[in-house]
This record gives structure tokens, sequence and C-alpha cells, in this order.
């Protein structure tokens, strides 16, 4: 399912639907669970919660080399669902995936990451967990180092740090790694108007290198800048895939 | 549910093994950066607690001070042991939750780095148990065979129990309290303050204890005691079917934990 050599980098689902629990409060207790299955479910009659979420339904996407694609809708609508699945993280209940290529990933903003750890620290950390030899992360520690004009915080923990500095260090890494599929969820969100434009610029470089990334974004001109193909969600379910004009004149017409 | 899958990640988890050892040892550091006694800690929880119950048990129940202090040292050295890694493991997925939501490795590795957390620092408490030994004249008495054979068999109990109790604590936020719960009363039930031979013959109730016969795996062959038949039979058996009903639990609800962390 996942191809971490160096192969032509691909992202394909196929039929994907994914159904998750929310477990309220209520619902995650054992004592309660096996209570429940012994008097034979009269007992807590009152279930609050026993929620399910389909959070997407029968996602087709095929994306290829070269391809820079924008997940764009509403928050809720299945875009932070979907990056999970294509980075491997969560598993559809239903379909298909399968990608190929080394995928690096900025899902949420602590990437997990140590808190108590330094941000020097942390970028080891991170490098240990996604299996990349301790010598290729220590030539790229520099480059983050500068790129996410972090100073002496660097060598801080990082609970020191505001939320756009652990965005623009976490950025700092996932770009750095040299990826194949590159996968960013809202990842401006917290940067100031300087990190967006030398972030944009450093996605602009890297997606120059014919590789693929995959985005969520609310923010339509940077979309516009960086991507060559955006997909709506609504509910959980494609509604539009084209290049960013065409549908972003469709939007603002509807 | 889905077999090929698990075995796929229980066998990632043998190949990328570096991986979660690492964490295990960053965890340790990251446990005492801040701390006074550092490692120490479970060093000297074993010393002062093997010292002032045995000395005190050993006038309560009339025996020799130079039988019940090594006794209770090795008991214990292998029930805190159990009991670190049962009390850690409901926490196994929960507390590698960030990692899990952002890069996919094998959901086993962080039941390896729970084990192997958990073993650095037994290995910590050993000393104290060998130095009780030493200054007993009891060192020489030490079966190594048996106890590497016999503490291979309780870590291999304890990763079934381990990935068992991670599920369950990352389903059920209440498991925690159980579990801990449980390890209290199995303190007083198992033999680590009294001897099995205490007992006049053989007991069941005692006998049906899991731990009479694991802590009989690492505290027996330091004592230079053989590990009874029944107690390598039981572990044996209790690693087959744990072992298979934990695989398949595992295979079950792996692809779940995304969701339940």
């Amino acid at each position: 399912m996942h191809d971490t050599k160096h192969a032509v980098p691909l992202i394909s689902l196929r039929g994907v639907s994914l159904i998750y629990p929310v477990l309220s409060v209520a619902e995650a207790s054992l004592r309660r669970d096996v209570v429940r299955k012994l008097v034979g479910g009269k007992v807590g009659r009152d279930r609050s919660g026993g929620v399910a979420v389909q959070a997407l339904d029968n996602i087709n996407i095929k994306i290829e080399e070269g391809e820079r694609v924008a997940l764009y809708g509403h928050n809720g609508s299945g875009k932070t669902t979907l990056l999970r699945v294509a980075a491997g993280v969560y598993h559809p209940t239903r379909g298909d995936v399968s990608i190929s290529g080394r995928v690096s990933a900025m899902l949420d903003i602590s990437m997990g990451m140590s808190a108590e750890a330094t941000g020097r620290q942390n970028i080891r950390l991170l490098g240990l967990h996604r299996g990349i030899p301790r010598k290729d992360v220590e030539a790229i520690i520099p480059d983050i180092e500068e790129f996410s004009e972090l100073g002496h915080f660097f060598d801080l923990p990082i609970k020191t740090y505001s939320a756009g500095m652990t965005t623009r260090l976490a950025f700092a890494f996932a770009t750095a790694i040299e990826p194949d599929v590159l996968i960013l969820d809202e990842w401006i969100t917290p940067g100031d108007a300087s990190f967006i434009a030398r972030a944009t610029q450093r996605m602009a470089e890297h997606a120059a290198r014919a590789r693929i990334l995959l985005l969520a974004s609310h923010a339509i001109p940077i979309i516009k800048q960086v991507c060559t193909r955006v997909i709506v969600l609504e509910k959980g379910r494609i509604v539009d895939d084209g290049d960013p004009e065409s549908v972003f004149a469709r939007l603002e017409a509807a | 549910m889905n077999v090929a899958q698990a075995f796929s990640d229980i066998l990632t988890t043998f190949k990328r093994f570096p991986i979660f050892g690492a964490l295990a040892w960053l965890d340790l550091q990251e446990r005492y950066h801040r701390s006074v006694l550092g490692p120490l800690w479970m060093a000297m929880s074993l010393a002062i607690i093997s010292g002032s119950f045995g000395f005190l048990y050993a006038r309560i129940l009339n025996i020799d001070h130079s039988t019940f202090i090594p006794f209770i040292t090795c008991a214990l050295f292998g029930w805190l042991y159990f009991q670190n890694t049962m009390t850690e493991s409901t926490n196994t997925f929960i507390a590698s939750a960030g990692m899990i939501k952002n890069a996919p490795q094998p959901l086993f590795g962080y039941v390896a780095r729970v084990i192997l957390r958990n073993l650095l620092v037994a290995a910590h408490t050993l000393p104290v148990a060998l130095l009780v030994l030493l200054f007993y004249g009891r060192i020489l008495d030490i079966n190594p065979i048996s106890l590497v054979l016999g503490t291979l068999l309780l870590i291999a109990n304890l990763v079934w129990m381990a990935t068992l109790m991670g599920l369950l604590g990352a389903r059920y936020r209440d498991v925690p309290y159980i579990v801990s719960y449980i390890l209290q009363f199995l303190m007083f039930v198992s033999p680590i303050f009294w001897m099995p031979d205490m007992l006049r013959g053989r007991e069941w109730y005692a006998e049906i204890n899991p731990l009479y016969h694991w802590l009989s795996l690492v505290r027996d062959p330091l004592l230079g005691i053989s590990i009874p038949i029944s107690s390598w039979v039981f572990s044996i058996a209790s690693l087959v079917v744990g072992g298979v009903f934990t695989f398949f639990m595992f295979a079950k609800y792996r692809r779940r934990i995304a969701f339940w962390v």
C-alpha cells in the first residue's frame, strides 16, 4: 500500500469511504459496556453518544506526478480526513488507497512532537519517527533552523513557542526532507504575512520539482498561485474537480 | 478484521525495531530530565520496600532474614517490572497519539516501545537484587539459563498483555483505574511478601493466580531454585492462549486505534 522507495509518485483513492466512531464519555466506559451486555441492553437506554460520522463518501481521486492539488471546502467537509487517509494515518472503512513515493505530511500543528523537548531535539525526534537516517536528519537541521527563523528559540522547549513558531518549525521540517509527496493541512493559518510569502515561495520551489503536492486550504489567492487543480469537498463528497480558475468561477457563480 | 495486515504490522515492527528502541530510550531521558533521583528512583524503591518489609515480615512470620530478604527482593524485582509494565500498558497507544496521527508506523511498534522502556527500567533495579544476593552469599546460586529463559517467557507474556491493555485503554477510559486497582490487590495475593511453601500443601486459589507462576519465572532462578514444572506449563499456555486471542483482537481493532486515541 505504501511504497517508500523513490518510485513514480502517485496517490490513488478508489471508492474510499470512511465512517469513524465518535466516542462520548458515556460510551468510553468499560464498566458501562460490561453492565449493558450482562443485562441484555436494558441498562443504558439513555445511551448518549454512539455517534458515527461519515467523513468520506465514495471518494475517487487519482493524483499523478507533477500535480499540485488543493482540497477546498467548508470546515467539516472532510478535507483533513481525506489528507489523513492519503498520508496513511487513517484507514478507510471501504475502498482502496494506494500511494507511492516518500510521503511527508503536516497534518496537525504538533506533528507528533514532544512539548518538553527543544526545537532541535524535536527535529531529530520527527526524523527518527519517520525512519530517516540520523545523518540525513543532521544534514537538514541548518536549513530548518534558518528557514524557521526561530533564533535562539530553536534550542528552547517547544512548549514555549507560539502557534506561529510551531507552524514554522513543522513546515520547515515537512518541506526539508525532500519528499515525493507533500501533504499539508491548512499550513498557513497561524502564520503572518511574511511567513506566508516565504512558505509559498518554498512550496513553489518544491512543487517545481515535478512531485505531488496535496494541500487543504481556504486561501483562494494562494491556491491560485500554487496549485494546478482544485477538488471541492462537501459533506465528505467531491462536488467539483478542475483547474483553480474554472472551479472558483463556478463556486462564485453558485 | 485483517489478519494479513496485522501480521505485516508486527513484522514491520521487527524490521524497524531501532526506531522504537530509540523512542523508548528518549522516553526515559525525558522522564528523568528534570528529576532529582532519576533512574535511581526505581532502584531505591526496590531497596527500601524489600528492606523495610523484609525485616518486619521476617519477624512476624518467624523466618530467618537471610532466607526471607533475598526472597522478597527477588520477588519484588519481578513484581515491580510486571507492575510498571502493566500500569504503563493501558496508555500504550494513547501516549503515542501524536505520532500515530501524524505519520504511519506499525502500531505494534508502540507496544515494543512500552516493553523496551520498562525493560530498561528493570535493568536499573537488577543491581539491587544482585547486591542483596551477594550480601547473603547466594550470588553463585543464580541459575543463568533458567533466568534467561524464564525472563524471556515473562516478557513474551507481557507483550500480549500490553497489546491487549493498550487496545482496551484506548477504547475505554476507565481501564487505567481498573488495572491499577487489580494490581494493588494482586500484590498481596501473589507470593511476594510470603513464600509459596508457607502454604500447607498445594492451594488452588494461590496457584490460580497467574502471578504465582509468572513471578516464579524470574524469582526462582535468581534464588537458585528450579522453576516448578507447573509454572513452565502455565506460562507457556498463557502465552499461547493470550497471544492468539490478543493477535485476533489486534487484527480486528487495529484500524480503529487512530480514531480512539
